[in-house]
């Protein structure tokens, strides 16, 4: 029989959950409550919720978890069920959500209806997360999601600190903060933005969100260049004669024809979403792999971008705006058309420029970045074409070489291809190129997750690397800002493409001025 | 146009290529009507690895001219061992697989296995994947096992049927996270599973055991840290998505459950004290794809001191029932 004590003892042995030894789990281990704001909103319903609600299937999410959400509707706690459910219904990638799965998750929802400047509102949302700790053993962990219009972004910072919701009220547990993009709309909004957020929180626990970087291809990388040897020693101007990125829809502005008036082209897609593009593509190797020895590399190739002037500014970068024309058989309206849009507006939703890096690795290696709207085919990628070669060694076949290119395909297709010469079978020597390929959903017989669902799972982490830290977003916004307001003074000749093209002639002739050619999309 | 490549192959069907690879993966399989799947996965696992395939079918016979090695040029190659001797087999295999190459044996068996042929075979190789859930006598199939591993500690060695039980070994450990259910676990007296494949109950049991510091006393009887009686009862459940269907543990006034849910998509995971439920999770059941399991086991190889664990507390326990 055992004595008391050796029984308190072998008790003793077990004040930390034996069986939990040695698992191995994906799941994130802080229990944390997730705080919505604009809860509501289309990005909610689509992107953030079903990625709740699929980072929960896959078992990633913390046992002890909460979901709050926060925005100007008046919800009783059960119609927003509702509306969570109808959301997952329509959005989710898993489809309806099943019970018992649904009522455990639901019972983990709460909503708070409140403007963002309603004091009383967030003092509620205190109790809550409160009541949270205690009820779901939350731990006093909070991830603040601001998914709601930019301009309310500093309000809702100055709100929470109010309400003895700032980290530095915080003693039991850590608090973070996910700023959704655009981080300002110029410089100096940007500035004023991070000096507002940065009285409460500090830069560890800012999480600038650019969606673009939670996709597996952009992840991937890294990969490419850093966990393989055939690259990197290319990767250099002696080998690389240019690189283009490009970010091309076939969507038009939809609904968001207010909001893009005062954004456009180049602050919507290439001040940040390219240009963290270019910064992967550009960047030295880390020291390691963490967030800041990552984000370091990434903010020294930005800080490399050379600053175009003024003089330079129509011969590096140029606009477009679509006009009426044909999409896959369907006759479509031009931006001027569109709702919310001035009929005379001189918002760009093509964009085209050419960037140089001034460092040992890029001089003298063009960078081309595009994004447009309403192009003939949606593509997102990555294209590094490499020098022709040095010497023509099969005479006449020799003319049909092309250069070598390397495509990193982030969407549609997720993958990577290299285009080389190889010789067509036969009695002569005739080169051709090809093709090879690697794809991401064949390759590795997954389906890549949502970017969201990776990067609140990264936040609830606390992992930031793939999300952008300010003097990044600051030094790009200094690169973008000359020609922002440049274009601001000048009166384009809009609208210069047709829906369903490549993009305008000007676009063409920014790269047959160096002797390239846009790739096709 | 004569092919050099008959040259390489005078008795085997096989392919010869460029070598490139890394590993030769031995499979064994003596299941005919999962014969297309196992070609179907090998191929697929030689591509990844890479490595050399030679795949040794026990659903056929071999004709006396197919009793030759295969030419260490040849990357893929089937070789019937049906009705043939486990040291005939070894005669055939040995040579095929050079000294260069590391190997990987699938052992993929629904009948009974051979188990003379495994013990000899896993001593030339280096890393061994089994499925024990598979085997006609489960639990027996996995006494053996344990057995071949205590004879090769060197040998690293996978089994699906272990695989299979880690979400039910990760909803267990998250019953226990209040700190008062945390105080019960030595006080647990009886663990009751309900599964349709007794390897992967054995498997449960031997983590529990090896975690909670049990000692195996009888066939189905543990002591604890303290020198209770911990008594082990196995149920037949019916055969569904995940072979485990329901655990139950109990002290003298709580109780811990996990338990599959109807639809196979979640585990509930109760903690009630004197009746009175105390706390309750639902955890998602993610559906386990065999293929992913072995390919996981082959590309992923190595020692898992949790596994090792659970596998001496079923050789102790094996030990006493003989």
């Amino acid at each position: 029989m055992a004595t008391l004590t050796e029984t308190a003892k072998a008790h003793a042995a077990f004040a930390s959950n034996p069986l939990q030894e040695g698992l191995a789990s994906d799941r994130i281990s802080d229990p944390c409550t997730v705080v919505f704001f604009g809860a509501s909103g289309d990005l909610f319903k689509r992107m953030l919720l079903p990625a709740m609600y699929n980072l929960r299937l896959g078992d990633i999410l913390p046992h002890k978890f909460g979901i709050v959400g926060f925005s100007r509707s008046e919800y009783t706690k059960e119609e927003f069920c509702d509306f969570a459910k109808e959301s997952l219904a329509e959005f989710s990638r898993s489809g309806e959500a099943k019970e018992p799965l649904w009522s455990d998750f639901a019972d983990r929802l709460q909503y708070i209806g409140g403007s963002f400047d309603d004091a009383e509102a967030y003092k509620q949302l205190k109790a809550v997360l409160d009541d949270n700790d205690e009820r779901l053993g939350t731990a006093g962990n909070r991830l603040f999601y601001l998914s709601t219009p930019p301009s309310v972004f500093g309000e809702i910072v100055r709100q929470l600190n109010a309400a003895g919701l700032g980290p530095r009220d915080n003693p039991k547990g850590w608090s973070r903060i996910i700023v959704e993009k655009p981080f300002g709309t110029d410089l100096d909004s940007a500035r004023s933005l991070q000096e507002e957020i940065s009285k409460v929180f500090d830069e560890p626990q800012i999480y600038r969100i650019d969606h673009y970087l939670g996709k597996e291809p952009v992840q991937d990388i890294m990969a490419l260049r850093f966990a393989n040897v055939i690259f990197e020693p290319l990767w250099n101007r002696r080998y690389i004669e240019s690189v283009q990125i490009t970010a091309a829809e076939t969507v038009g502005v939809e609904r968001r024809g207010g909001y893009y008036e005062s954004s456009g082209a180049l602050r919507d897609m290439i001040q940040n979403h390219v240009l963290n593009l270019l910064a992967l593509v550009a960047m030295e190797p880390p020291v390691n792999s963490d967030a800041d020895s990552i984000r370091n590399e990434k903010f020294k190739v930005l800080s490399a971008l050379r600053p175009i002037v003024d003089a330079d500014i129509e011969k590096m970068a140029v606009r477009g705006q679509y006009d009426v024309g044909e999409l896959n058989g369907k006759e479509l309206a031009g931006y001027r058309q569109e709702p919310d849009v001035d009929p005379n507006s001189n918002t760009e939703t093509f964009a085209a420029v050419q960037f140089q890096i001034d460092n040992w690795r890029w001089s003298d290696v063009p960078f081309f970045l595009r994004s447009g709207k309403r192009l003939e085919r949606k593509c997102s990628e990555i294209a590094v074409v490499f020098r022709p070669i040095p010497h023509r060694l099969f005479g006449e076949a020799g003319d049909q070489i092309e250069r070598n290119v390397l495509v990193m395909k982030i969407q549609p297709e997720e993958g990577i291809s290299i285009r080389f010469s190889a010789k067509v079978p036969g009695p002569k020597m005739h080169i051709h190129s090809v093709n090879m390929d690697f794809n991401y959903g064949s390759g590795f017989g997954v389906v890549t997750a949502p970017a969201y669902e990776r990067l609140i799972g990264d936040a609830m982490r606390g992992d930031a690397t793939l999300f952008t830290r300010w003097d990044a977003v600051e030094v790009a916004w200094e690169r973008v800002m000359p020609i922002l307001n440049y274009w601001r003074a000048t009166k384009a000749d809009f609208p210069n493409y047709p829906v369903g093209s490549q993009g305008p002639a000007v676009a063409d002739a920014l790269l047959a001025a160096g002797g390239h050619k846009w790739r096709q999309l | 146009m004569h092919d050099v490549r008959a040259s390489f192959i005078p008795t085997v069907k096989g392919e010869v290529a460029g070598t490139t690879a890394i590993a030769n993966l031995l499979v064994y399989m003596n299941d005919a009507v999962r014969k297309e799947w196992i070609l179907e996965r090998t191929e697929a696992l030689a591509q990844r690895l890479p490595a050399r395939s030679l795949i040794l079918d026990a659903t056929r016979a071999p004709s006396s001219d197919e009793l030759v090695p295969v030419p260490l040029t040849v990357t893929r190659a089937e070789i019937p061992v049906g009705q043939l001797a486990a040291e005939t087999v070894l005669a055939l295999v040995k040579p095929s697989l050079g000294r260069t190459l590391p190997t990987c044996l699938w052992w993929c068996t629904s009948e009974e296995a051979h188990d003379t042929l495994l013990l000899i075979l896993a001593e030339h190789v280096e890393h061994l994947v089994v499925d024990s859930s598979t085997a006609l006598h489960d639990a027996e199939a996995l006494a053996d096992l344990s057995h071949v591993y205590a004879r090769l500690p060197r040998l690293s060695l996978r089994d699906l049927a272990w695989m299979r039980t880690a979400q039910w070994r990760d909803a267990v450990a998250s019953i226990f996270h209040e700190t008062t259910a945390v105080a019960e676990l030595p006080r647990i007296i009886r663990v009751e599973i309900t599964a349709d494949r007794e390897s992967e109950a054995m498997y449960l049991i031997g983590w529990l055991a090896s975690r909670l510091g049990w000692s195996a006393v009888a066939d189905r009887r543990f002591i604890d840290q303290q020198g209770g009686a911990v008594n082990i009862f196995l149920l037949e459940g019916e055969s569904r998505a995940s072979h485990i269907s329901a655990i139950r543990m109990r002290s003298a006034s709580a109780e811990f459950t996990a338990q599959m849910t109807g639809n196979s998509e979640a585990i509930v995971g109760t903690y009630s004290v004197n009746g009175l439920t105390v706390k309750q999770h639902v955890m998602p059941y993610l559906p386990v794809d065999t293929a992913q399991l072995v390919e996981q086991a082959l590309l992923r190889p190595g020692t898992d001191e949790l596994f090792e664990a659970a596998l001496r507390i079923i050789r102790d326990l094996g030990s006493l029932h003989d």
